[in-house]
């Protein structure tokens, strides 16, 4: 077996590891990131071409017999395809919203006696939440959103104004006292770093000019120091400990019939909720015979989910949807509610969709009039989801499957089943939908049931944060309790799910407070 | 150009039967090329080992397959103006040399056929004659092969596109639309259901 030898090994070339790539490489020091992934050109043109023509991006995606899971329990939707495991991770493909957890949300088990409390508070991470928005690029205002939270310094660029139907849906809604206002997000309102303004293109999930934030561009002026090797389609199977100490690495390059070893001063693992606690599993042996950092037995537990359900409102007179590419309006009133414990906040997402028109054509028509009909018919509702929390459970876990990969490695097994919390917090819900029915004018059309609800590709816990090896995998600055030198970043490190806001943000502030405590380690 | 009712819904009919106005994606059997960039970075490749250009005359038989699908003439500015659905035929044909084949063949068959049955070529004719044709010229696998990559495209783009200006809009997503106009009432707010006219 070869081996090679390096400063920082980074597991996972996503937003937690290339923001740790970009600092370190910064600072002077050497870096290799191994993706096991493949590449995903960047900026993201040739994949918003390909999408374009209704091509596949099959050529980016992870093969089946390296990226499966299995599944037990509730979750009615493909895990899979909630994890894009490719260079620049799940948010090289993602919508961007770039939200802070608010203070109560690090104290959800003192305030509401449910989860854990962070063993941070939202005023030590607000220093690294504003870094983090300078570095995504986040365009935004609280004068409009009376639910913020308090803020040291103010976004680095303006917001995305609420587009014409979002307008005239936020009159109606604050006739029945739901105020809505715009949101922050990580898509530059004008030219930013390097980085062009939005142009509006739609279809934004891969932006052809890197106006929304991928961590692909960090990741590239890593490369640009000559600091940073990446390494595409290397499946990193085990992490050897020596005393207290991760000594090296052994991976396996997809298409080389043996492994090779990797050697490295300090690892991170920032490879996803799921794949960062199978890794630690993994990486059994006679000195940590359940895993790594999972002495206390907490590795793969506190799996959570957020909740996602969605309603259609019809109304008399066309919405117009999909005019701006991404989200305008969302209301963040419901977040922290006066029942909370009881069941969790929920966020409003009022996104402005495009019409179905593609499910039209594929119906059975009769003549051109009667499609361009039929089109027609598909512009008077409006889609609104509720982004809601979620409280850990015994029945939401990772552990290792009994199938495994291409190489013998089991895969990871997720177990997840709501909760009566999670139940509640469907109720309150569905009371918010019902609300804002009335309040619109319009004729509710559906609601999703409880059981549908969809993570939002939103993965958090598994290994998670906190003061004592007791209770926690690793501590305040994602260091595995009891091994020196290996570090886990990322949604992994959530005690909980992240209120009922987008987890993002968090992720770049973790990872930047990891980089700093890194840098004051390293020589 | 108006189709009758009875050859729309002979084609419609077709169109559902094999499930829908779908994807662009290889078909079974169809070599599917890479849509990336070479390098050791990306293994998604992009170049084709020999790119093909359509030919015109195939491109004109798809402009006209266009016009019959779509009800919009060809002169119209809002269809051609950009190319977008000349645009997918030649992208797909460059990258998948046997769906380039395939356009052409399917091309000459059309246009053999109207020499054969009104003398004139088939971009000449009108809509219910081209639907005519097409229904003779084509059977089986075919038939199949005409429908998946030709009338389920040319109505998928139309559906992304150039629906959208039909239905109101100013414009569709994939161009770049400015930060603007979304905060202004679009083309067609307010105007009963007729919306645009083209």
């Amino acid at each position: 077996m070869k081996t090679s030898e390096c400063d920082v090994a980074i597991v996972g070339s996503g937003l937690a590891g290339a923001t740790i790539a970009f600092f370190l490489t910064r600072a002077g020091h050497t870096v290799t990131v191994l993706e096991k992934g493949p590449a995903y050109p960047y900026p993201h043109i040739e994949q918003f071409t390909a999408q374009g023509f209704s091509a596949s991006l099959s050529d980016y995606f992870l093969p089946r017999d390296l990226k499966h899971h299995t599944l037990s329990g509730q979750y009615q939707h493909k895990l899979e395809n909630e994890r894009f495991m490719n260079t620049g991770g799940s948010a090289s493909r993602w919508s961007a919203i770039a939200l802070r957890m608010r203070p109560q949300d690090f104290k959800t088990r003192s305030l509401f006696g449910f989860d854990l409390d962070w063993p941070l508070t939202y005023d030590e991470l607000e220093p690294a939440y504003c870094r983090a928005e300078a570095l995504l690029g986040v365009s935004g205002t609280d004068d409009d959103n009376p639910f913020a939270p308090a803020r040291s310094r103010p976004y680095p660029l303006p917001p995305f104004e609420l587009g014409w139907d979002d307008l005239r849906f936020q009159e109606k809604l604050a006739a029945g006292g739901i105020h809505m206002h715009t949101t922050a997000q990580a898509r530059t309102r004008l030219d930013y770093d390097e980085r062009p303004g939005c142009k509006n293109y739609g279809r934004c999930f891969n932006c052809p000019i890197g106006a929304r934030y991928s961590p692909n561009v960090y990741l590239e002026r890593a490369l640009a120091t000559g600091l940073c090797t990446l390494h595409n389609d290397v499946s990193v199977r085990r992490i050897h400990v020596e005393g207290l100490r991760a000594r090296t690495l052994v991976c396996r390059q997809h298409a080389a019939d043996d492994d090779r070893e990797l050697a490295a001063r300090y690892v991170v693992v920032a490879a996803g909720a799921i794949e960062s606690a199978r890794l630690l599993l993994l990486s059994a042996s006679a000195s940590h015979p359940d895993g790594l950092g999972n002495d206390s037995g907490h590795v793969g537990s506190n799996f959570a989910l957020h909740h996602l359900w969605g309603g259609n409102i019809r109304f008399q007179e066309p919405i117009y949807g999909g005019r701006f590419g991404g989200w305008t309006g969302q209301s963040h009133q419901f977040l922290d509610p006066p029942e909370r414990g009881r069941h969790g906040g929920a966020k409003i997402e009022l996104s402005s969709r495009p019409p179905s028109f593609a499910s039209v054509a594929r119906q059975r028509w009769t003549s051109v009039e009667d499609l361009r009909r039929r089109l027609r018919s598909k512009m008077y509702t409006r889609r609104v989801a509720l982004h809601c929390e979620t409280a850990l459970s015994p029945e939401k876990s990772i552990t290792l499957s009994r199938e495994a990969d291409r190489f013998g490695d089991p895969f990871a097994h997720v177990h997840y089943v709501g909760s009566p919390f999670d139940r509640e917090t469907y109720a309150f819900a569905r009371r918010i939908f019902e609300r804002i029915v009335a309040a619109s004018g319009g004729e509710e059309q559906s609601f999703a049931p409880f059981e549908s609800y969809h993570s939002a590709a939103h993965h958090m816990g598994t290994c998670r944060m906190g003061e004592r090896a007791a209770d926690s995998v690793v501590d305040r600055h994602g260091r595995v309790h009891g091994i020196a030198n290996l570090y886990v970043i990322g949604e992994s490190n959530f005690t909980g799910s992240s209120g009922a806001v987008n987890p993002a943000l968090t992720v770049a502030a973790l990872a930047i407070r990891t980089s700093d405590h890194l840098l004051d380690q390293l020589p | 150009m108006r189709v009758s009712r009875r050859d729309f819904l002979r084609w419609a009919t077709a169109l559902v039967t094999l499930g829908g106005c779908g994807t662009g994606d290889p078909t079974p059997g169809e070599s599917s090329a890479p849509v990336g960039t070479v390098g050791d970075r990306s293994p998604a490749s992009a170049s084709p080992a020999e790119p093909t250009a359509l030919s015109q005359s195939a491109l004109e038989v798809l402009r006209k397959l266009t016009e019959v699908f779509t009800g919009i003439p060809y002169s119209s500015d809002f269809v051609f103006e950009d190319n977008h659905y000349d645009s997918y035929f030649q992208w797909w044909a460059e990258r998948l040399p046997r769906r380039g084949a395939l356009y052409e063949h399917l091309g000459r068959a059309l246009e053999q056929r109207a020499q054969e049955s009104f003398g004139k070529p088939f971009t000449g004719c009108d809509a219910e004659a081209c639907l005519d044709l097409i229904e003779g010229a084509f059977g089986g696998e075919q038939k199949r092969l005409f429908v998946e990559q030709i009338q389920r495209p040319i109505l998928k783009i139309y559906t992304d596109t150039d629906a959208w200006i039909d239905m109101g809009y100013e414009s569709w997503r994939g161009r770049p639309r400015g930060l603007e106009s979304y905060r202004q009432p679009p083309p067609g707010a307010g105007l009963e259901a007729g919306l645009v006219k083209r």
